[in-house]
């Protein structure tokens, strides 16, 4: 009986409860203290081992769309409704211009993957900038280019296979068709609605490889450069983002993604919902929102870096023109400015760890932008053609 | 309550950012409370994601729930007890005690300082054999780490009977280590 109250006592004592209650001991022998030691040692150090990787966010997700679908209309997230109702508009007006045979064939069997980065590769992705096109370019085939002019929209249709940029119609793909680039060089704006309705805006310097419909298990593009993607919401074919070094993979989400050629670091930033990232290891991170997961390249391989919280609106105010300022280097920003406006910085090493904050609006003309950053750091800048000198005052 | 970070009125207006929130916060324990009675990864998977998915379809009323990581614990409990039924088909004579047996993960200590190997393969044998009701209690307590009025309301049973649940597999265990250092 003695015995029996002991214990109880110890299991009052290791009880976890919201608050603490009165501090209370133990009155007992040596030996005895040692016992309880063991034991509470045991109850509060020793944990089962850890459980594997689970699934149950991914199985819930699937049992709710299946019953959704069922039950009530599947709410849209806020950027689907803006975006419904433009493609409408857009469909509404069509306006018959061009026909475009389709030549590039690549077959694809319906359930595999395609190797997007070897596609990538045929498409002939000019690594050197000199070979960079002016203008915003949409390729439909090696014959086929189009040029577009800044801040075009290029969408694809699902149903009728029409391809429109900013709501004249372009061309009409073919069954046979595979894949479509654009290029978006230095100092322009891009935006790609896809046809499973998933958009894309594309940053400066950033080539994209995207099919012109989804056929099979995946929806795959290929990325080169920082763009921003809202998907739209297909939980049995996942969306994937591949670049030169690792893949992103979503249900359905918003995420940057930063993958520059030539830049030391990579970045993907999640807004909304939640994907998987995949580096040149096949090592793999899951992403919550307003998480931003770094890649870095180690001997050519693309490997994850590390994983931070940010405030994931800063990321992607590109798309709305501006630039937000948290504490990054004059160095950083300047690279940003540079590349959104397509000019060349020449900044002077004792002036470009400045720390800088606030927001600069981008819309205006780039002059206009160094003028507001000389009014909140001590810099002074000098354009000539189309290269920028930057000194401290 | 460590669900600080979790928007129930965004769960209500159908967010499903913040719905995630709630389920990734709670998928590893009740996972591994459910293993104890399904056994395998896969099914476990299965009635944790009924259970979220419940959760889902009744969202409009989480806010009348008073704890939700308690309610959360219960619905998992009955899902996974009313699966082991339909399994071990409908013999009307036994009662679900007789029926259920329930299995703790394998616990380890952080080193081997305090507890040695031996005694903490001797102490995961007697967790093993002691019998579901107290497997159970054991799980929610220490595991999971919730109070005895909690665990009390998710298997129906008082705080005493706990206390007493907890009493007896504590002793049982304090035994094993006595004899460990009895005999060698």
């Amino acid at each position: 009986m003695m015995k029996q109250s002991k214990f109880m006592l110890f299991a009052s004592l290791f009880e976890k409860k919201p608050i603490k209650g009165k501090e209370q001991s133990v009155d007992s022998s040596l030996e005895e203290e040692d016992e309880y030691r063991k034991l509470e040692y045991f109850w509060n150090e020793c944990q089962p081992s850890s459980t594997e990787d689970l699934n149950i966010w991914a199985k819930t997700l699937q049992k709710i769309e299946k019953e959704g679908s069922a039950v009530e209309e599947r709410k849209p997230t806020k950027y689907n409704i803006h975006f419904k109702s433009s493609v409408w508009i857009r469909l509404a007006s069509l306006a018959a211009v061009v026909l475009i045979i389709l030549v590039i064939t690549l077959n694809i069997e319906g359930s595999q993957r395609d190797d997007l980065r070897k596609i990538a590769g045929t498409f002939n992705m000019n690594t050197d900038a000199s070979e960079e096109p002016d203008d915003v370019t949409l390729i439909i085939s090696e014959e086929k280019k189009i040029e577009l002019k800044n801040d075009a929209k290029v969408s694809y249709a699902n149903d009728n296979n029409v391809i429109n940029v900013d709501q004249q119609q372009v061309g009409v793909s073919d069954a046979k068709v595979e894949y479509n680039q654009i290029i978006v060089p230095k100092g322009k704006r891009s935006q790609v609605i896809l046809a499973d309705k998933s958009r894309i805006w594309i940053n400066s310097g950033t080539k994209v490889i995207y099919p012109c419909s989804f056929k099979g298990k995946y929806r795959e593009i290929f990325v080169e450069g920082e763009a921003y993607l809202e998907v739209a919401k297909d939980a049995q074919r996942p969306f994937i983002v591949n670049t030169n070094g690792f893949e992103v993979q979503v249900l359905g989400t918003s995420f940057n993604v930063s993958a520059y050629r030539g830049s030391a670091l990579s970045s993907i930033v999640l807004v909304e919902g939640s994907v998987e990232v995949k580096d040149g290891n096949k090592q793999r991170v899951t992403m919550i929102p307003n998480e931003m997961v770094s890649i870095g390249e180690v001997n050519g391989v693309a490997q994850l870096k590390g994983k931070k919280t940010v405030n994931a609106e800063e990321y992607i105010s590109w798309i709305d023109g501006v630039l937000m300022m948290n504490g990054e280097t004059l160095k950083d920003v300047l690279v940003k400015i540079g590349r959104y406006y397509g000019k060349t910085m020449i900044c002077d090493t004792g002036v470009e760890q400045n720390v800088l904050y606030g927001k600069l609006f981008l819309n205006n003309q780039c002059e206009m932008v160094m003028k507001a950053l000389e009014s909140i750091t001590l810099i002074k800048f000098e354009m000539r053609g189309d290269s920028i000198f930057v000194n401290g005052k | 309550m460590d669900i600080g970070n979790i928007d129930i009125k965004k769960i209500k207006q159908g967010e499903q950012v913040a719905f995630k929130t709630l389920v990734d916060l709670y998928s590893s324990s009740l996972f591994r409370y459910a293993i104890g009675f399904v056994r395998t990864k896969e099914i476990a998977e299965e009635v944790v994601s009924d259970v979220f998915l419940d959760v889902w379809l009744s969202r409009e009323k989480l806010s009348e729930v008073r704890n939700i990581k308690a309610w959360l614990f219960t619905l998992t409990h009955n899902k996974a007890i009313s699966y082991c039924r339909k399994t071990k088909g409908n013999n009307d004579t036994i009662s679900i005690e007789d029926v259920i047996d329930y299995q703790i993960g394998y616990i380890l200590p952080p080193d081997y300082q305090i507890i040695s190997k031996e005694e903490i393969i001797k102490i995961n044998k007697i967790i093993a054999m002691l019998p579901p009701k107290c497997k159970m209690v054991f799980t929610l307590a220490k595991i999971e780490q919730l109070p005895y009025k909690e665990i009390a309301e998710i298997l129906n049973i008082s705080v005493k009977t706990i206390n007493i649940h907890i009493a007896k597999a504590l002793e049982i265990i304090s035994k094993a280590l006595k004899k460990e250092s009895g005999y060698r």
